[in-house]
């Protein structure tokens, strides 16, 4: 066993308003600058829909994660040798249409117009060119448009769905839609990494925060292409590929990531897991329908001795294990199932977690009237709004039953708190209801406690990152006091 | 004198210059490093320009690389007709593919509004100095056939001559001024290596090839 920690989180999109706060707190911070203007670390889609770059998920067209080939994994977007022409040429890297054409608008123009019988206008001009330029796409172009022929009609989930399904989908009085938030997803077997030609892309051993070393990237794009979220983004200007990084010069000085931090339905939960990183391949080498189980044998009970014996020997500290044992999303992940990874069908083994939305069709109208009872709870998941087979797509590669227990055990939460708060259905009902989700009344309060009432301090659970510690070999703590990450201090403009 | 600058001062302070100039800019601006590449921008002219360029140059640098090395080897080599023939085609097909991608490239660079955003002066001297280096190459290959025959008992030795510091120009001083200049073009591209992007090309992805496929750093141990 060889025991590592990871900061991972939990998106709980039962409460995601799709209000794109994260997004633009992260923008602000992290990517407002040239050569990133289109990079959202940090975005939030509607599904069904298209997303961002978009199809993103479609790996047929952008070749990302890894395959299963017999007993091995292979990169689908190159090979060894084969890489060697897309350093030249990357078949696989999408353009800058696939995003979009970061504009701005000329405001000046507004005050510099002659006088006219018209108004004046701002016109919108590229921010790569300068240009005058048609808008034609940007980041949320899809934002709420489930049901659209253009958008949700071409999402790539759509696989294995019946006509009636989508059609249920797509029926524009009756459109259903949720919204997926996505950074980095921080894999433990990520193919971004095995990727690079240039060996500059890491993942942290103490925190599992994936990073590219910009020094040391080059610019050949692989990465680009074999992240099968599309989360590395090609900077234009420098000639760079930046990601996520997780905000880890936010982390290593205590504060919440930006994402974290100013998300409004305070949908996002973080905190340490442990996992055994001996096993990581082999985890992921299993079929599709296993996928899920096999990544959560990875993870690793923090409140057995063994673990923990082991976790010390790895160097792994007091608090960081105290905070395992604390962790929100080892709760969500492991002790209630309810979070699942987004697409682990790409076998990168993504760190973080989604509790997937809860559309149930609670009543319906009969007879001029409408029903609301409690019997629905058995039937009503069938005929859920965002049916259970489109889910199961998304976050339990096409497994039905490990999305059905999630989604039925967060019915049966509610059930339970609507008899302990109106309490119109008697207690033997309740309990039945909580068995058949394979659940007990003091895990449905834990459960509603944490989705419902959380602090802050229930919610972001992790040790200090003690970067003085990490800094010491390479320079005095003392000198930097408040300073963070980047090794490089090269203002990032376009080399010669 | 004029020779003697061109063919024998101009070679040391290219190489010097491009040995010392690369190493300062890799310490000291390490994060300027990169192949800039510009697919991103525009997805489909790159293709017909990149990949051509790319690979003729390999086939071409590789042929130049083992004359140069090993003369020997490559006189017995070419003393057979056929043997000639072959390599001499597959050069100038190479050759011809470096220049129809560059072409391609250069035509990308003025034209395309989103290319031009990124271009610098030096990606254009850069990129001119290549095709006319190119287009005194394929010339030489075209009005003095055989170079793969006749290299090794001028260009080899002059340029051993260099790298042992006995500089001999003899050996090249009286090859036709096409000839000369494709040496001469090549120093300075060589003089600029440091100053451009061409530095990328000291960034070729070798490790790729055995390095495990995941990477881990520890800030603290190991």
């Amino acid at each position: 066993m060889n025991v590592r920690s990871h900061v991972s989180m939990v998106f709980h999109l039962d409460k995601c308003i799709g209000c794109h706060t994260c997004s633009v707190a992260c923008k602000n911070i992290w990517t407002d600058r040239e050569g990133a203007e289109y990079m959202w670390w940090n975005n939030v889609e509607t599904k069904p829909g298209t997303g961002f770059p978009v199809q993103w998920e479609n790996q047929e067209k952008y070749k990302g994660g890894w395959k299963l080939d017999g007993k091995k994994l292979k990169l689908r977007s190159q090979s060894k040798s084969g890489h060697w022409f897309s350093l030249f040429y990357n078949p696989n890297q999408p353009g800058l249409d696939e995003y979009y054409e970061p504009w701005t608008y000329k405001y000046q123009d507004l005050f510099d117009a002659p006088a006219g019988t018209d108004q004046p206008t701002a016109i919108p001009v590229s921010k790569i060119t300068g240009q005058p330029i048609d808008i034609k796409a940007g980041p949320n172009w899809d934002d709420d448009l489930s049901g659209s022929t253009i958008y949700a009609k071409n999402d790539p989930n759509f696989g294995g769905l019946t006509d009636q399904e989508k059609e249920q989908l797509l029926e524009i009085e009756n459109i259903a839609m949720m919204y997926l938030p996505r950074i980095c997803n921080h894999c433990t077997n990520p193919s971004c990494v095995a990727a690079c030609p240039s060996g500059a892309i890491y993942k942290r051993g103490e925190d599992g925060i994936v990073l590219i070393n910009q020094d040391k990237c080059r610019g050949w794009r692989a990465c680009v292409a074999a992240c099968p979220y599309k989360k590395i983004y090609y900077n234009w200007k420098t000639g760079k590929s930046e990601k996520c990084i997780l905000c880890y010069p936010r982390l290593e000085t205590g504060q919440a990531p930006a994402c974290f931090h100013s998300c409004v339905g305070r949908i996002r939960y973080m905190g340490v897991i442990l996992y055994d990183a001996d096993r990581i391949e082999d985890s992921m080498k299993v079929e599709d329908h296993d996928l899920v189980e096999s990544q959560r044998s990875l993870i690793l009970n923090p409140f057995d001795p063994e673990v923990i014996a082991a976790a010390k020997r790895n160097g792994i500290t007091p608090e960081t294990i105290e905070a395992a044992q604390h962790s929100p999303v080892y709760k969500y992940v492991m002790e209630w199932k309810l979070a699942l990874p987004l697409h682990i069908e790409y076998r990168t083994a993504p760190m973080l977690f989604y509790v997937p939305p809860l559309l149930p069709v609670m009543g319906r109208v009969e007879n001029g009237i409408y029903n609301h009872t409690v019997d629905e709870f058995f039937s009503g998941l069938g005929r859920a709004r965002m049916t259970l087979d489109y889910l199961s797509n998304l976050f339990s590669a096409g497994n039905k039953e490990i999305i059905t227990y999630s989604v039925r055990k967060m019915l049966a939460v509610r059930y339970y708190r609507r008899f302990r708060e109106v309490a119109d259905f008697d207690h033997d009902r309740v309990k039945e209801i909580l068995a058949a989700a394979d659940c007990t009344p003091e895990q449905a309060d834990a459960i509603y406690e944490m989705t419902s009432l959380p602090t802050v301090e229930e919610r972001f659970v992790l040790a200090p990152m003690q970067r003085e510690m990490a800094i010491e070999p390479t320079m005095d703590p003392e000198v930097c006091k408040s300073c963070t990450g980047f090794g490089t201090v090269n203002p990032p403009a376009r080399g010669n | 004198m004029l020779d003697l600058f061109f063919l024998a001062g101009l070679p040391y302070v290219a190489v010097f210059t491009m040995v010392v100039g690369s190493i300062y800019r890799f310490n000291s601006n390490r994060f300027s490093y990169s192949a800039l590449s510009s697919q991103f921008l525009e997805n489909d002219k790159v293709f017909w320009g990149s990949l051509p360029w790319h690979l003729g140059l390999g086939i071409v640098f590789f042929g130049h690389l083992i004359a140069f090395l090993f003369p020997g080897f490559w006189q017995d080599l070419t003393s057979g007709g056929t043997m000639v023939i072959l390599i001499e085609i597959t050069g100038l097909a190479a050759a011809v593919a470096c220049f129809i991608g560059l072409l391609v490239l250069f035509i990308r660079r003025l034209f395309t509004s989103r290319i031009q955003a990124v271009t610098s002066t030096m990606d254009l001297v850069i990129l001119l100095l290549l095709l006319v280096q190119i287009v005194l190459g394929i010339l030489t290959a075209v009005l003095y056939p055989w170079g793969s025959s006749w290299a090794p008992g001028t260009m080899s030795p002059y340029l051993w001559s260099l790298a042992s510091f006995s500089p001999n120009i003899a050996f090249v001083e009286n090859l036709p001024i096409i000839v000369k200049l494709h040496l001469i073009f090549a120093w300075v591209i060589i003089l600029l290596i440091p100053f451009s992007r061409l530095v990328h090309a000291f960034s070729l992805p070798f490790r790729y090839f055995t390095r495990p496929p995941q990477v881990v750093i520890w800030n603290r141990r190991k």
